[in-house]
């Protein structure tokens, strides 16, 4: 038997993968434990394994490893909190910068997204609150598995829950004893700075409809998840001085994208450019996948769009403002970026 | 030597004349604009900076920026439209700037109305040239007979001539062969190493050993570096 499990990188993840573990030696004995992003990896330790039965789970598999189990339509499970759950975890857990642990979040959630949206996937949501034997009877019935009384009591005591919880406890409640870096839902952003946590959920709220298995149709990229081309190379905050010599002013978000069509709309505006200047915007998804050449006015508010294919959605999407001479004086500000699928992908997508 | 030269536009209102500070060359704000068949062409806009006593300053640009313009216009060979430039000491004429010479006169004959016009000492400043630019007997024969390489020998030699508190210097090193690009060398950087000097130079080893500050212009524009190594990263690329 195949258990194949999904989820990103969370508390909640970790603490369902954990139960479900129990659940999977006990019931079924002899069961390999495999982890891998890839295919390649999948395959070599299918090759390789000694059990009978395997665990598989994948927090960020490649689209070769999606396309595999959407074509299986072998039941599986997912395992979803809210993406800023997901964000302040990481960040507690891997002492991460939170704007990493947010390109994290989007890249793991975004690579699982057609998944969420397949019939043989069973998604277990932090908000629906089950109870211990609530969700070891929903695992069981996914994967056709009898389980009895008996059964339970003996995962119980294999988890090392018995002393301290029921069947009837919420796993809310295991989730929050035992692994120190979660919080209570949707408190994961406390400790960040009020303006830090407002970009995380404007950010992350554009991942609603994938967490909803629905077609991700605009996300906005905000300033604060590019990045300064100059020294330290810290997040973009206000106005970009042209000063200096040429070189990449700006890039970022290395944010994810479902496959498909996109178009990106980058409104840009610019000041005190008296001497004049040429910007090279391009687009970055492996390889540069679109740009823009254009000289650049002495000041005016401008926006420019890109049309772009997104083939791998575990590659982050870079979008670089190169500026092509070294420039005495002039201003900058990047106001917003915003990311639209094209009408062709929404079709395409409809009729898969 | 004190100077003054104003400049105003005369469709704009005229500037306040800038107080001379002794020992600093001031430019404040010159604009030139040159009336072409297509409209006004705006070559230079808004230059500012100033030169103390002793300061080198290198000029950066591409070509086209307007640094010949500004070397003339420092040097009084072309007026500004607008703007103004106070000279707080004595400022040559551009070194490489040959339009001074009389082309019908010998070449001692420039020199000794040059010596005139600046109040040097003639014989001394022929002595001077004739050291520098050995020209020989060449300096009694009319200017036009020289070849390029001999004018600028003679404009270099006449510029040494002349003890002036700012030098003015427009890629002066490619006069002559090896030999003597040393000597304008040593005359320039070693000997008046106490001197001002404007120096436009594409060798950045020179402006690397020389100035302290630079000035880029980029198509008319000027800002002036104290960061001497961030100016040249920026010209590198402009």
């Amino acid at each position: 038997m195949l258990i194949t499990t999904f989820g990103p990188p969370s508390g909640f993840t970790q603490c369902c993968v954990f139960l479900m573990r129990q659940l999977t030696d006990e019931m079924l004995s002899e069961v390999d434990y495999m982890v891998a992003g890839e295919l390649a990896q999948l395959k070599e330790a299918w090759a390789n394994r000694r059990q009978p039965h395997v665990f598989f789970f994948a927090d960020c598999p490649e689209r070769a490893l999606v396309e595999v189990f959407m074509k299986l339509q072998a039941p599986s499970v997912a395992f979803l909190e809210s993406p800023n759950d997901i964000t302040g975890y990481v960040v507690r857990e891997r002492g991460m910068a939170w704007t990493w642990a947010v390109r994290l979040t989007h890249q793991c959630l975004i690579a699982i997204g057609d998944l969420i949206a397949s019939d043989n996937l069973l998604v277990l949501r932090r908000e629906y609150e089950l109870t211990l034997g609530e969700f070891f009877r929903a695992i069981a019935l996914q994967f056709q598995m009898d389980i009895s009384d008996h059964q339970l009591a003996a995962i119980m005591r294999r988890a090392d829950l018995d002393g301290d919880f029921t069947l009837d406890s919420p796993l809310e409640e295991v989730l929050l004893a035992r692994w120190p870096h979660a919080r209570p839902s949707e408190r994961a952003l406390e400790g960040l700075s009020r303006p830090d946590a407002d970009v995380i959920r404007a950010v992350n709220a554009g991942l609603k409809p994938i967490m909803a298995g629905r077609r991700l149709e605009q996300i906005d990229w905000p300033q604060e998840m590019f990045i300064a081309g100059d020294p330290p190379n810290d997040i973009l905050l206000g106005t970009i001085e042209m000063l200096g010599p040429a070189r990449c002013i700006c890039y970022g978000p290395y944010l994810n994208l479902p496959m498909g069509s996109w178009t990106v709309s980058l409104e840009i505006e610019v000041r005190e450019n008296f001497s004049g200047n040429h910007f090279d915007i391009d687009i970055f998804h492996g390889e540069v996948i679109a740009l823009e050449h254009f000289a650049v006015p002495v000041q005016g508010r401008f926006q420019l769009s890109a049309h772009f294919d997104v083939r791998d959605p575990r590659e982050p999407i870079q979008l670089r403002i190169i500026m092509r001479e070294g420039a005495i004086e002039g201003l900058l500000d990047v106001r917003s970026a915003v990311v639209l699928a094209d009408e062709e992908t929404s079709v395409r997508r409809a009729s898969e | 030597m004190t100077d003054v030269l104003v400049r105003p536009d005369h469709a704009l209102p005229a500037p306040l004349v800038p107080p001379i500070t002794d020992g600093v060359i001031r430019l404040d704000g010159i604009v030139k604009e040159y009336h072409t068949p297509i409209g006004v062409r705006r070559v230079l806009d808004r230059i500012s900076f100033d030169v103390g006593r002793g300061e080198k300053i290198a000029v950066l640009g591409r070509n086209g920026a307007g640094k010949s313009t500004l070397m003339k216009i420092i040097g009084g060979v072309e007026h500004p439209t607008h703007g103004t430039m106070s000279f707080g000491m004595s400022m040559s004429w551009p070194i490489a700037f040959a339009g001074g010479f009389d082309v019908n006169m010998s070449g001692l004959d420039n020199v000794r109305f040059i010596a005139r016009l600046y109040g040097v000492d003639e014989t001394e400043a022929v002595a001077r040239v004739d050291d520098f630019a050995e020209l020989g007997r060449l300096l009694s024969l009319p200017v036009k007979t020289y070849s390029t390489g001999m004018r600028s020998r003679l404009m270099f030699g006449l510029s040494l001539a002349v003890d002036f508190d700012c030098f003015l210097v427009d890629e002066m090193i490619s006069v002559g062969d090896q030999r003597f690009q040393r000597k304008c060398h040593d005359e320039m950087f070693v000997k008046r190493a106490h001197c001002a000097m404007i120096l436009v130079s594409h060798d950045m080893h020179i402006i690397r050993n020389y100035c302290k500050k630079a000035l880029v212009l980029k198509n008319g524009r000027g800002r002036v570096f104290e960061d001497l190594e961030l100016a040249l990263r920026i010209y590198e690329t402009i």
